[in-house]
């Protein structure tokens, strides 16, 4: 059997879950919650993860809900990426996410993989983070003394490193409700069209002022490039005030660009991240002011 | 170890089994329901060759604990074919040459029947996006994309 050995549980309730992890922590029982397992499994197959319970979160009904909650979104850890491609909620309100999850694996990754998942895992390269990032997206974690609130950046430390704890879940994440002025991009580069693992990613948000020609807002976020996902803010303050040309474009891919070096050191590489994160940005500001 | 007592609807057969909560729904429909239709490529959910549809829905059954099926409905590629009658996407396989080694094939016909379950008259790019996640090392898709095409006029005429 390819598998290792663990016990398993389907808790019907996010309390339950919490308290099974509770209780795991306390004996110090490794557990490990089960989403729609297209991280978790290949890590058990691997040995990377080594899990003496496994959680399985997916007969929770309140955690795979997408709803508006006056100006915020409510998307259930559980949703699958497929999920928030078709949700029309979610691409009315927050289109970025869609096209990012639309960018996710393949249609059957997509099928199962869930946006809970992605963004636990932490990986560096997840689709979803950077949209997350652009629309200031907040996660909230249910803990055996209740719920906390964070905000999405607050959430990562280091590649596939959380400040989770051991005894939270995350059951939701809170999307607030962009001003519907902004014009929004993602961007995927990797070695083929599916089933790929992004080299870099982005997502952008903006809004430029056609009469008084000037950028007025902009929410950027480079992926698979910095340790945490963060605002590239060198880049978006570049932006900002300035007409849309070719010389401000270029200004604001070099600061992305230099940012980038700044948060990740110099790696093996950078030398082809460099340019790319700057033409990267050059394209999806040029296509967000494109669409009008 | 301990097992834990599920059921399953395989082909609209239900079975019900105990199975270790570590197996796959992979290794029980190989191992336990004796099913070898379904094949193990990758074991990581990259290449496709697993896939099986639950509840309608196209999914790897190498990245999924059979625990977790709990209830729900499988379909494998033995469940397509009515006794000797080949379902049609199975015959356009066949009649346009789309399988080779066939080592990709029950995953993707499984693929191809969810596409036009969905889909009566899919273009030429949703059939190459809906089998975007199965991997065929033969035949360069050329042949499976149109035997896919082919499948769909096959399905959007009432008889032969």
């Amino acid at each position: 059997m390819s598998y290792p050995a663990f016990r398993y549980t389907a808790p019907r309730t996010t309390r339950e879950v919490v308290e099974t992890l509770r209780i795991a922590k306390e004996k110090g029982i490794r557990a490990n919650v089960l989403a729609g397992g297209t991280d978790l499994m290949p890590q058990l197959r691997e040995g990377t993860t080594t899990p003496e319970v496994v959680v399985d979160i997916s007969r929770i009904p309140v955690l795979k809900r997408i709803e508006r909650m006056g100006n915020e979104i409510r998307i259930g850890a559980m949703v699958t990426h497929a999920e928030l491609v078709t949700s029309e909620l979610v691409r009315e309100y927050a289109g970025v996410l869609s096209e990012a999850a639309k960018m996710v694996g393949s249609p059957q990754i997509r099928n199962l993989g869930t946006l809970g998942g992605n963004v636990v895992n932490a990986s560096p390269a997840a689709d979803t983070i950077p949209a997350l990032v652009i629309l200031e997206a907040k996660l909230v974690l249910k803990g055996p003394e209740g719920e906390r609130i964070l905000s999405v950046t607050d959430f990562f430390t280091a590649p596939y490193q959380t400040v989770i704890e051991a005894d939270e879940l995350l059951t939701d994440i809170v999307v607030p409700l962009p001003p519907p002025s902004g014009r929004a991009v993602f961007l995927k580069l990797a070695r083929r069209k599916a089933v790929a693992i992004a080299r870099m990613n982005l997502a952008c948000m903006l809004y430029y002022d056609r009469q008084k020609e000037t950028f007025e807002w902009v929410r950027l976020c480079v992926g698979s490039s910095t340790p945490r996902p963060v605002r590239m803010t060198e880049a978006e303050k570049a932006l900002i005030g300035k007409p849309f040309s070719t010389e401000v474009l270029q200004e604001a891919g070099r600061a992305a660009a230099e940012q980038m070096v700044q948060l990740s050191g110099l790696r093996s590489s950078t030398a082809y991240k460099k340019p790319v994160v700057g033409d990267l940005v050059m394209r999806a500001v040029r296509m967000a002011v494109e669409k009008g | 170890m301990n097992r834990i007592p599920i059921t399953l609807l395989v082909n609209g057969e239900p079975y019900s089994l105990a199975v270790p909560p570590n197996k796959t729904l992979l290794e029980v429909l190989r191992d336990d329901l004796e099913l070898m239709g379904t094949r193990e490529g990758c074991g990581v959910g990259a290449c496709g060759a697993c896939t099986v549809l639950i509840d309608g829905v196209p999914a790897r059954s190498c990245l999924t604990l059979a625990v977790d099926v709990q209830g729900l409905s499988i379909t494998t590629i033995e469940g397509l074919a009515e006794g000797d009658e080949l379902h049609p996407v199975q015959e356009a396989f066949v009649e346009r040459h789309a399988i080779q080694c066939g080592y990709c094939s029950s995953g993707m016909i499984l693929t191809a029947k969810a596409l036009l379950d969905k889909k009566k008259r899919p273009t030429k790019d949703e059939i190459k996006r809906a089998i975007s996640g199965n991997i065929c090392r033969c035949t360069g898709y050329a042949k499976i994309e149109d035997a896919i095409a082919t499948a769909a006029k096959k399905l959007a005429t009432p008889s032969k």
